[in-house]
């Protein structure tokens, strides 16, 4: 394929106007982020794999794609969705559509947690003042439709000082029509944790049939002075789910954030972290895994921001890569001028299983101050045969033993989850990930 | 139990069995002894099964079947165990889940029911008093942070759990202090009765007082080339093996 991709302004036209019917039902009313949304449309580009950025991973089959509007229709039993043991407020989306009657919130006092479509005053006036401060709207054609075009996602905002008692699961469930064309729905979310506030986010993102699906989403998170922000994120997209996702953290001073991208899976997806380490004796973890198989495609392109002294990262991926399946991994860490005493470390492990898998992986460390510390690297293999002829040695036969060898290698990622319920249910999808359902 | 005839093993192209032959009936302890590349532990890994190696010729009958065809894991459930001159370290795969894949394994494939948690973790502590496994090494991962003689008692312990009817101790002693020679040597007598067998692999004669031979053999050059009771270990020891390998030429 490389080298026959054409950007064209007629490509992104079509691509714009095909895209078009998931803008449906819009109000007239245009907010300031719409209008610049708008504007930044007209004067975007397509992502190819002429960009640096995007060199491993096309999305030519989305821009010559055909999408439905989103539509939701039949009753869901999510019994099978859900994680087992884990006691959280539960919000329920299909196809980007916000399911109310699936949903259950908790009222806690001090914590607003609204989908975009059900915004009270007060809510929609912080949301409009505060939704798009950071994650800049021209950045490509993916952005910029999800700032004119999002009228769904998820607001989250934790007054000073609060706690939220029990963690917010998101489960997003998508269902499409169609092989042909994509069943295409767009997500904006907005995550505010004030000075000293606390929150526990978890989720999960399933396909429930065969039809083929298209989320585009963006994420922007604000972490206070002395707050603490965890997310969780299942991937789990199966054949036929393609997504592109931009998340951009800001961290204030003394705060922590975590965030674990766990991938099973997904015909083509793109994740963009970016994190900002904003205020002084800031920590960020950043933990990812993928498995794949088949011919899924999961790219994580993530960039750490050092700006001031004293702060600390630390990144872990981990993947497993089977079949024809092909993960890249970019990671960048910045430490700016300013930002002495930095401890940033990254890392990138993975271990194909078949000689058709593919990894690209490129850990980059861009430093320009003198006094700091930070390590990155990057490592391709494959299961270790000595550990598997020990194991094999021992009874255990070959499929369990590399069974053994994957949760093993893949547990380091999943052994940082803090909700006990969540990290037995990411073990499981480990266990399972590989073996044929019975 | 045991009929090893005429043997040929070779890893890329090199052939190191060169015709061996050996006969281990219920009961017996033997030992092989051999200098350095005689193929000792090429022995031991092709009774194990290792992909490594090629057998180009010859036949392994264990317990009236030919184990050449069979998958490692096979024949730990046929009751033939190896104990590793250099145990694997397997970071993030605990003892427990470990061992508990392996006895369940083995139990399967002789047709018996998996233990139950309970029973396990009896049997557990049962055997690690044998021994003498520090408590806290099984809640770690499999060889992660264990020391040379803490990866050779493991090994011991793991034969324990498992009651092979053939066990191959490859240079188990190698590496021990006295202390845990001592240990190792005394698990090993403790477990032996007239339905086990045990292959002892070893360099030196100082392991054979503990753990004391019905048959001694001298390998050398991928073969056995002299064959006796337990005090040949002790002419070897004074000797040396240069005396054999003349005689040999």
């Amino acid at each position: 394929m490389a080298g026959t991709i054409i950007q064209s302004d007629s490509l992104k036209d079509t691509f714009v106007s095909n895209f078009r019917p998931v803008k449906l039902n819009g109000n007239g009313h245009l907010s300031p982020l719409q209008q610049k949304g708008e504007k930044a449309l007209a004067e975007s580009s397509l992502p190819t794999r002429k960009w640096e950025e995007w060199k491993y991973t096309s999305l030519q089959s989305v821009y010559e794609g055909t999408f439905l509007p989103s539509s939701t229709s039949g009753e869901i039993d999510i019994t099978s969705y859900l994680i087992p043991g884990l006691e959280a407020d539960i919000l329920v989306f299909h196809n980007g559509e916000f399911q109310s009657e699936l949903s259950s919130l908790s009222t806690e006092k001090k914590i607003t947690i609204s989908t975009l479509g059900e915004l009270d005053n007060d809510a929609k006036a912080f949301y409009e003042k505060n939704s798009g401060q950071f994650l800049s709207v021209d950045k490509n054609v993916f952005s910029a439709l999800n700032a004119s075009y999002a009228k769904e996602g998820v607001l989250v905002h934790v007054s000073a000082s609060a706690t939220k008692e029990k963690p917010l699961f998101v489960l997003h469930l998508f269902s499409g029509a169609s092989d042909s064309a994509y069943s295409a729905s767009q997500h904006r979310n907005l995550i505010w944790v004030e000075r000293n506030a606390e929150v526990n986010i978890v989720e999960k993102y399933v396909n429930l049939g065969e039809g083929k699906t298209f989320h585009n989403q963006t994420t922007e998170i604000f972490v206070g002075d002395d707050a603490r922000c965890k997310l969780t994120r299942f991937q789990e997209g199966a054949r036929q789910g393609s997504s592109v996702e931009q998340t951009q953290v800001h961290i204030g001073k003394n705060a922590n954030f975590t965030i674990s991208t766990l991938s099973f899976g997904g015909d083509l997806v793109r994740n963009n972290l970016e994190v900002f380490l904003d205020g002084e004796h800031s920590e960020a973890h950043l933990f990812g895994a993928y498995m794949l198989d088949g011919l899924q495609h999961v790219d994580n392109h993530t960039q750490v921001h050092h700006k001031v002294p004293n702060c600390f990262s630390n990144e872990l991926y981990k993947g497993i890569i089977h079949d024809k399946g092909t993960a890249v991994f970019n990671g960048r860490i910045n430490v700016y001028q300013d930002a002495q005493k930095t401890n940033a470390f990254q890392s990138n492990r993975n271990i194909l299983l078949s000689p058709t898998a593919n990894i690209f992986t490129k850990p980059q460390l861009e430093i320009y101050a003198d006094d700091v510390k930070c390590s990155h690297g990057a490592t391709t293999g494959q299961l270790d045969t000595d550990a598997m002829f020990y194991l094999k040695a021992r009874g255990i036969n070959e499929t369990e033993a590399r069974m053994l060898l994957i949760q093993a290698f893949v547990g380091e990622v999943t052994e940082n989850l803090s909700i006990e319920a969540v990290q037995t249910y990411a073990n499981e999808l480990i266990a399972n990930r590989f073996t044929p359902s019975t | 139990m045991l009929s090893i005839k005429n043997l040929h093993a070779s890893i890329e192209d090199k052939e190191i069995l060169k015709g061996f032959n050996l006969e281990i009936k219920p009961g017996e302890v033997h030992a092989i002894m051999g200098p350095n590349g005689s193929g000792k532990s090429t022995l031991a890994s092709v009774l194990a099964g290792k992909e490594d190696y090629e057998v180009s010729e010859g036949e392994v009958d264990f317990e009236g079947k030919d184990i050449l065809d069979l998958d490692p894991n096979e024949r730990a459930g046929e009751g033939i165990f190896l104990a590793f001159q250099y145990p694997v370290e397997i970071p993030g795969v605990s003892m427990v889940n470990f061992l508990r894949t392996s006895l369940n394994s083995v139990r399967e494939y002789r047709g018996e029911e998996p233990l139950s948690a309970g029973d396990f973790l009896k049997l557990m502590r049962e055997k690690k008093e044998i021994v003498e496994l520090d408590q806290q090494l099984t809640k770690r991962s499999v060889n992660v942070g264990f020391s040379g003689g803490e990866k050779k008692k493991n090994e011991i312990f793991q034969m324990a759990m498992l009651e092979p009817k053939l066990a191959i101790l490859d240079e188990t002693d190698s590496g021990l202090d006295i202390d845990a020679l001592r240990i190792v040597s005394e698990a090993v007598n403790k477990l032996r009765n007239e339905n086990n067998s045990f292959l002892v692999i070893t360099h030196y004669q100082r392991l054979l007082d503990y753990i004391v031979p019905d048959f001694v053999h001298v390998m050398v050059d991928g073969r056995i080339v002299k064959s006796g009771g337990k005090e040949l270990a002790l002419e070897l020891e004074e000797k040396g093996y240069d005396w054999i390998k003349a005689a040999v030429v």
